[in-house]
């Protein structure tokens, strides 16, 4: 079985240099939507991926690859490697700024821990995005059928079905899911800012919060920036780890980082006991 | 009218219209001005929600006892239960109505309903209950008397399924240690009973349009000793409860019961589910205090109100104890606080959703005429009926 290969100092900078062009060239030429704001062909579009050894270069090759599959042959997981983390919140940072959320909506808070007593302490960071269970307790209890499985894994909420009952929140075993109450960070200003009011793109639709439309009153929470992955990048999140914390791809390939990872003994996942079956692992 | 009656109008009047001032705020700024938020996620509505049902399902089981078991004590507190259960069900439904994040899709629930949710099959019960018991007030009106046993028969197997489906609703959600159980819908289904007895209990003794007869000690002797019942029933099952989920040593039950006993709520659990609840209830409806009338009255308002309290203790509770200890300090805003007070909007609109659903009981026992002392019964003379007969010279 091939190891998952750490970068090493000499190569990161040559391939930082790929992946700032391959990102410019995704920014440009590419976007999660074409700008009629339909979906946007994934096979048509992608861009190419330079050769490399970066983490980040092999999951884009991997997600173009997992794109050209039928959607119900790709699994989708996620790996958060915690001897990595720094706690840093970049990843939050960036989930709040490509899904445009409002104030009191996260996706990707970093639990913070300390154990120990002085001198003999230690600290650590735990992301905690949406675990996309396979048996995701969320699901049974929404009373419209709003929120359900994609054939890809992911666990998606319709915005225009979601009544806002919540009761979705509390089934979460994870705390994963938060409510957009409609509150604005310029709120109570002389006026809202324009930026606050742009339209985001979860789940490859166009949402735009002004006049207290959904999500406003739904529930809300990670997706693996499914509208990225089907325009062939990766989530955000992952993009911007500065570690390298955390892996993204398709378990369905058994050449995927993520399989290899998934497969080591070093990983966990979280309250595995209640059976929930995440698809969010934890390399320790 | 009534004396109490004519004292409590004009207040309840002006807490309707405090609510009214609650809903305004509500619907012009949609979720904003309330306190709850993505880890607290109900607050002082939900609670007062699961609470007002399940006091109409508790005071349909006078329905029930009266015209399916036959339980002639029970004559007049049934037509009084009757009206108690619909107006309190209207006014839990309002208050759940308004807690959702989409008020203008609540048809969804009849439309998209998922049959794989507990909160789905509610609505669908709780409509077909409403339809029950305004079949029942119609049939009570135009005195068609045969409907009625099938109807109450009806009713209290809807109430039995909603009544237990509250606690279900709850106790299925393995991801809260402090709700996960299942006792969770016989506990409600109980507290159902106790709150709807001793409201019922209540609204005969302070509101009561009838001489003070034989029939009318009989029936509170009736309702005291369900009262009594219901209460020790309530008090087995929440030892039960308590004791046995505590001893497990499960850390957030542990967390949860001592953010009860002793976080910022203690005052909830001490004085109002103990204290006005519990004891003193006890102390009125026992020797040597048990003779009175008002005394079961009294008790059965504490009692009412007690309950109201462990419902707002038992949603937010459930709720204190986060996902991971660190999940509240992970991201930080107020939404996102295991720390939860009602805001003014939520108190106006609970206070005046309650206020509406009692002026609609007062101006209903004032007004139908079918409840008992609003008019006597149309005793005609046997002469008065012959008299037509008479008149077309027929006989």
């Amino acid at each position: 079985m091939k190891r998952a290969r750490v970068p090493k100092r000499s190569d990161e900078r040559r391939d930082f240099l790929k992946l700032v062009l391959t990102g410019a060239a995704v920014a440009t030429g590419l976007s999660a939507r074409n700008a009629d704001g339909a979906p946007a062909p994934a096979e048509k579009q992608l861009p190419e991926i330079p050769a490399g050894d970066n983490p980040l270069l092999r999951m884009q090759r991997e997600l173009q690859r997992a794109l050209k599959k039928p959607v119900e042959q790709r699994r989708w997981a996620m790996v958060i490697d915690l001897s990595k983390c720094i706690g840093c919140s970049a990843c939050t940072i960036a989930c709040v700024a490509e899904n445009k959320l409002p104030p009191g909506v996260v996706y990707r808070p970093v639990l913070d821990e300390e154990f120990g007593e002085y001198p003999n302490v230690a600290r650590r960071f735990t992301p905690r995005p949406c675990m996309q269970c396979d048996n995701p307790p969320c699901v049974p209890v929404c009373p419209v059928k709003a929120t359900y499985k994609r054939p890809d894994g992911i666990v998606e909420i319709d915005y225009n079905k979601c009544i806002g009952c919540r009761y979705c929140l509390p089934a979460c075993p994870y705390g994963a899911r938060t409510a957009d109450f409609g509150e604005f960070f310029t709120l109570g200003t002389p006026k809202v800012e324009a930026y606050e009011t742009q339209p985001n793109f979860e789940y490859g639709r166009e949402w735009n919060r002004a006049g207290n439309k959904s999500p406003v009153g739904n529930a809300r929470k990670c997706h693996f920036c499914i509208h990225r992955l089907e325009a062939g990048m990766l989530p955000a999140c992952v993009t911007t780890c500065i570690g390298y914390a955390t892996y993204f791809g398709d378990t369905n390939d058994s050449e995927s980082l993520v399989s290899e990872l998934i497969a080591k003994p070093n990983v966990m996942r979280l309250k595995e006991e209640l059976g929930t079956k995440p698809k969010v692992y934890y390399r320790m | 009218m009534l004396k109490a009656t004519k004292v409590l109008l004009p207040i309840l009047i002006a807490l309707v219209v405090l609510g009214a001032i609650g809903a305004w705020d509500r619907l012009s700024t949609g979720k904003l001005s309330l306190n709850f938020g993505s880890y607290i996620p109900w607050g002082i509505w939900v609670g007062l929600y699961i609470y007002l049902v399940g006091l109409s399902g508790g005071a349909f089981l006078i329905v029930f006892l009266h015209h399916a078991l036959g339980i002639r004590a029970l004559r007049r507190a049934s037509v009084y239960a009757l009206l108690v259960a619909l107006t309190t069900l209207g006014a839990g439904l309002v208050l759940v109505l308004a807690d959702l994040g989409h008020m203008d899709r609540f048809w969804r629930l009849y439309t998209f309903a998922n049959p794989r949710s507990i909160l789905a099959w509610m609505v669908w019960i709780y409509t077909v209950y409403a339809l029950v018991l305004l079949a029942m007030l119609y049939a009570i009106a135009k005195e068609k008397q045969g409907w009625l046993k099938p109807l109450s028969v009806v009713g209290f197997l809807l109430v039995i399924t909603f009544g237990g489906g509250e606690g279900a609703l709850f106790g299925v959600l393995g991801s809260k240690a402090a709700w996960s159980s299942g006792v969770q819908p016989i506990r409600f289904l109980f507290s159902a009973f106790l709150s709807g007895a001793g409201i019922v209990a209540f609204t005969t003794v302070a509101f009561r349009r009838w001489q003070a007869d034989q029939e009318h000690h009989g029936q509170v002797e009736f309702l005291r000793y369900l009262v009594l019942g219901f209460l020790a029933l309530n008090l087995l099952v929440e030892f039960a409860e308590f004791t046995v989920t505590s001893y497990s040593s499960t850390p957030a039950i542990v967390e949860a019961y001592d953010l009860m006993l002793f976080g910022s709520y203690w005052w909830l659990f001490w004085l109002v589910q103990i204290g006005i609840g519990l004891v003193l209830p006890i102390v009125l409806l026992v020797p040597p205090c048990d003779g009175k009338p008002a005394n079961l009255g009294i008790a059965g308002l504490f009692i009412a109100l007690g309950l109201a309290g462990t419902k707002q203790n038992f949603v937010y509770l459930g709720l204190a104890v986060p996902d991971f200890r660190a999940l509240p300090d992970a991201f930080v805003h107020p939404r996102l606080s295991t720390v939860y007070f009602p805001s003014l909007t939520e108190w106006l609109f609970a206070i005046g959703v309650v206020a509406a659903a009692a002026l609609v009981f007062l101006i209903a026992i004032e007004k139908l005429p079918f409840v008992e002392g609003r008019r006597a019964p149309p005793v005609r003379p046997a002469s008065a009926r012959l008299e037509p007969l008479r008149e077309g010279g027929g006989a």
